[in-house]
């Protein structure tokens, strides 16, 4: 097994120290050469297919990024999905069904951008995960999906 | 006279007979009030007064509860039962908090 697969994994179990220092740093390393390559739309586009692949890029607005993808998953996404995504946020206890497994999840853009949208009851999925087009701009949601195969990454 | 010594027993042993109902709005993104002190046994109700959704949630030791995700004009009421510090937040706002004081 991989040993970035093996920590993803180890911290979806027991949220390790280690692992989370890892993660810290692939997103910083992330969130730096976005920052880097994104000065124009051109370059922005180029960097989003290799976030992703061609679906991903295709499907993203202009302006989407993965450091504005990072920051609306850390305010609004970390409660229950928790910091690495693995559905272990501090609310999750609380829930039934408990959140997705944004690592494991490989639902495509369409129905991601669906469920962020719309909630999990518009999508026959779970009620409690709220529908997030009152609080997003159609360009963080964007961001957010970036930030979701960055976090696909890991597993 | 014996269901007079009754009933005034029951008093005294239910708690619900004499616990307070208190609301705290969620307007403007933000609670209606910041702290509140209120008594074991009290019912706060927690009405949306916002044009959008809130989840009002409290993860604290002595009152743990998740009132879900629910839309203008509706309310949900939660008992609270046992003495302690009770921080309420939303799951769709994370600047929104109060604090509730049960003695």
């Amino acid at each position: 097994m991989p040993l970035t697969t093996q920590r993803c994994v180890k911290s979806c179990r027991d949220s390790s120290w280690l692992a989370s220092c890892m993660f810290f740093a692939l997103l910083m390393g992330a969130v730096f050469a976005n920052f880097a390559v994104a000065s124009s739309p051109e370059q922005a586009a180029s960097e989003r297919g290799t976030v992703g692949g061609a679906m991903v890029e295709s499907a993203m607005l202009e302006g989407a990024s993965l450091q504005a993808g990072r920051k609306v998953f850390n305010r609004q996404c970390v409660l229950c999905h928790g910091h690495l995504g693995c559905g272990d946020g501090r609310l999750a206890a609380q829930l039934t069904p408990r959140p997705a497994n944004l690592v494991k999840s490989r639902l495509s853009n369409a129905e991601l951008k669906a469920i962020i949208s719309q909630g999990g009851d518009a999508v026959g999925r779970s009620s409690s995960m709220p529908a997030w087009q009152e609080e997003l701009t159609l360009v963080e949601i964007d961001s957010l999906i970036l930030f979701i195969h960055q976090l696909r990454k890991l597993k | 006279m014996r269901s007079k010594i009754a009933f005034i027993m029951l008093l005294f042993t239910t708690t619900n007979v004499w616990a307070a109902e208190f609301v705290v709005g969620q307007k403007g993104k933000a609670f209606t009030a910041k702290e509140l002190k209120i008594k074991a046994g009290d019912v706060v109700s927690f009405p949306n007064q916002d044009p959008f959704f809130h989840n009002v949630f409290s993860l604290s030791p002595s009152k743990t509860f998740d009132l879900g995700s629910y839309p203008q004009g509706q309310t949900r009421k939660v008992t609270f039962d046992k003495p302690g510090k009770v921080d309420v937040e939303c799951a769709i706002h994370p600047n929104m908090h109060m604090t509730i004081h049960v003695e």
